[in-house]
Order: structure tokens, then C-alpha cells, then sequence
């Protein structure tokens, strides 16, 4: 799990282009609003990148709210979803 | 608040009396009755000057008073026909709005490819009735709408004709975008309007002159699924004949650079294509409202 957490929060640095480091980003940091302060752009982003990177499909908008609360619970939701 | 509810209240008795003048009249009879309410209108209220004034001081810079009150006149009619239309299409069930969508082909083989497309529209022409002509398409076809079930003024869908798309709530979490790029994964068809800011990212492009902000999701849905933008926009030809056309396609990518700076190009192209509808149709333009200031 912590090594999932840490290819999350990789991807989120490189792929989303955030101004910070995967070490500076805490589990727990909301994603979207405050916290990381991504958007709806970044959502489509991170969809399409958690389905190529982790095989894993966010199925709809009450799925994705759960999942993308924070890297800790999309690493929670990726491990429940991965084949 | 009190003002509020009877005008609510009149408002709903507005759109029961068009429905019953359309059940027993037809859509003609309830054209018939537009001209006189909007001449009417027109003459007494401020309102529709006053929100059009941005758009045909732009579209039209030399027009003298009478001849902006006549386009004023035009574009309330043109849009009350709409609504009557979509009225019309739900209430008879042997109602029909003949159309011809030029670039369908295209559309097809790029359905056909698996690819998904973005249809890119705007509020203007027969926006609400076009969505129609892409009842054939082999795939499933996804709107992204605020859709108000409360609203006194009710979608044909919604007054009794089969709906053939499906609804992408914008007011849910992430504006739908969830939904869309699962929908374009799977090679399908997600509409989008591309004119109006509603709260989502927007870039900063010229249109009629001016610079507007108009919104970004499309294009970057597009970027990250490979699927292309179609710019689309329909217009009235007469009572019974629509035209959706393709103006222009997109295919976004964030491979050769900064992305906000293909964002903003994927705009301008969009702005380019709406000028040159506006330049065509210019009576067909229903945004009332100030769209430079959004």
C-alpha cells in the first residue's frame, strides 16, 4: 500500500504537472479545492491516467468522489478494484 | 419574493396556455400567436434590448435604433420558435423537424474507428431540437446539461417523445467529467456547449472583436482520450427544416507543448467557427446575456 501511495502521488507530480513533490504531499492532503487545488481538468486527467497506470476504471461521479479525496483513499480504492 | 412566485406563477400559466394552443392549433397556430406576444414585448420591455445590446453592437456596430429593435424582434422570434418546436416535437407524436446534418459521414467513421467524439455546440439556431439527428449514430450518445426537472419550460424529452441520449449531470461532482471520459473511452458521443462559462476552467480568445472567456473542458476531454472535437451548429431553414453542420474539428493534443497554450488555440478555433455561424445566422443567436463579460 505505501508503495502505491507513492506511485500516486509520483504520477500526480509528473503527469498533472504539480508545482510540488511527492514527499511534500501528505496522505490525507485533500486533492481537489483546498489542499492540492485541483480542478475538473485535473479529474479527467487523473481518470485516464489511474485507468492506464493502474488498470483501474473510476465507473461514475459517486465512485470518483469517494476515491479522489485524497491519495490515501484512491489508493484504498485502486487496491479494491486491481484484478 | 412575492413578485417572484407570481411571476413563476404566470410563467407556468404562459407555457400551459402555449401547450394547449399547440395541441388544439399546432405549431402554426402557436407561431401565429408568438409574433403578436413578442411584438407586444418587444415594444413595452427593456429586457431583451438591454441583454442583446452586447452581441448586436458587436455583430452589427453601424445599426440605427429601428433597425436594432427589428433584430431584436428577429432573435425573440427565432427563439420562441425554438421553444415552441421543442413543445411541438414532445406533445404531437406525429410531429417532425426535417433536417440534414452535413458531416455525418465524417462523424461515422470516426464512431465507426472506436474513437468517441466531442461534439462541440453552442446556444444558438435549433440547439435543443438538433440533438435529433444523432438518434441513427451506432453508439451511445451522452449530453452534458444542467438538467433542471423544476424548470416551468420543458425539453421535448421531457413532454412525452423518447428520449435518445443520455443525461451527464454538470452539477455533480468533477461537472460529469467522470462520466464523459468513460463514455469517449468507450466510443461514444458526449455533446457539450461550448459558448457558456458555468463555473468550470476557461481561457481568454477574441470573438466578433472582443475578448471573451469561454470554457475549456472539451477540448481537454479530448486530449486525454484521443477523441476529436466536431464544432457543430444547427439553424431554423424554415418551419420544418433544420441543418446541423460541421464547422470545424479538433484534435487536441497536449504532446507538442504547454497546455493551457492548446487550450487556448483549441478556443480560438471554436470562437472562429462561431463567428463565422454568426456571420450566416445572425438572428439565430439566443445567448441573453452579456457572454463577453462571463
Amino acid at each position: 500500500m505505501s508503495d502505491l501511495k507513492e506511485e500516486i502521488k509520483e504520477l500526480l507530480v509528473r503527469d498533472l504537472r504539480l508545482q510540488t513533490t511527492a514527499a511534500a504531499i501528505d496522505d490525507n492532503e485533500p486533492l481537489f479545492g483546498d489542499g492540492l487545488g485541483l480542478d475538473s481538468l485535473d479529474a479527467v486527467e487523473l481518470v485516464v491516467q489511474v485507468n492506464k497506470h493502474f488498470g483501474v476504471q473510476i465507473k461514475d461521479m459517486n465512485e470518483g468522489q469517494k476515491a479522489f479525496t485524497s491519495v490515501q483513499t484512491l489508493a484504498d480504492y485502486i487496491a479494491a478494484h486491481q484484478g | 419574493m412575492a413578485l417572484q412566485i407570481l411571476k413563476n406563477k404566470g410563467e407556468h400559466l404562459g407555457h400551459l396556455f402555449f401547450y394547449g394552443l399547440i395541441l388544439v392549433g399546432g405549431q402554426r397556430a402557436a407561431y401565429l400567436f408568438l409574433y403578436l406576444l413578442i411584438l407586444v414585448y418587444a415594444a413595452v420591455s427593456r429586457t431583451p434590448h438591454r441583454q442583446l445590446h452586447p452581441y448586436l453592437s458587436r455583430r452589427f456596430p453601424g445599426q440605427t435604433p429601428w433597425q436594432r429593435w427589428w433584430a431584436v424582434y428577429h432573435i425573440l422570434i427565432g427563439m420562441g420558435k425554438m421553444l415552441i418546436d421543442r413543445s411541438w416535437l414532445g406533445l404531437k407524436p406525429r410531429a417532425r423537424l426535417h433536417g440534414t446534418f452535413a458531416g455525418l459521414d465524417t462523424l461515422l467513421d470516426i464512431v465507426n474507428s472506436g474513437r468517441g467524439a466531442v461534439i462541440l455546440l453552442a446556444h444558438v439556431g435549433t440547439w435543443q431540437t438538433a440533438m435529433a439527428h444523432l438518434a441513427s449514430l451506432p453508439c451511445s450518445v451522452y449530453i452534458m446539461m444542467a438538467h433542471d426537472t423544476t424548470a416551468v419550460s420543458k425539453h421535448f424529452f421531457e413532454l412525452g417523445r423518447k428520449r435518445d441520449f443520455n443525461i451527464i449531470d454538470v452539477n455533480g461532482f468533477m461537472g460529469g467529467m467522470i462520466e464523459a471520459v468513460n463514455a469517449l473511452n468507450q466510443g461514444d458521443v458526449v455533446l457539450i456547449m461550448g459558448d457558456r462559462a458555468a463555473g468550470g476552467p476557461t481561457v481568454e480568445t477574441a470573438f466578433l472583436g472582443s475578448a471573451i472567456r469561454l470554457p475549456v473542458a472539451a477540448y481537454s476531454l479530448a486530449a486525454n482520450t484521443g477523441s476529436p472535437v466536431l464544432i457543430a451548429f444547427s439553424a431554423k431553414h424554415d418551419r420544418t427544416h433544420q441543418v446541423l453542420k460541421v464547422w470545424d474539428i479538433l484534435q487536441p493534443d497536449y504532446g507538442h507543448g504547454d497546455k493551457q497554450e492548446e487550450l487556448a488555440r483549441c478556443a480560438a478555433r471554436y470562437s472562429r467557427a462561431l463567428e463565422k455561424y454568426v456571420r450566416e445566422y445572425p438572428y439565430q443567436w439566443y445567448n441573453f446575456f452579456d457572454i463577453w463579460e462571463q
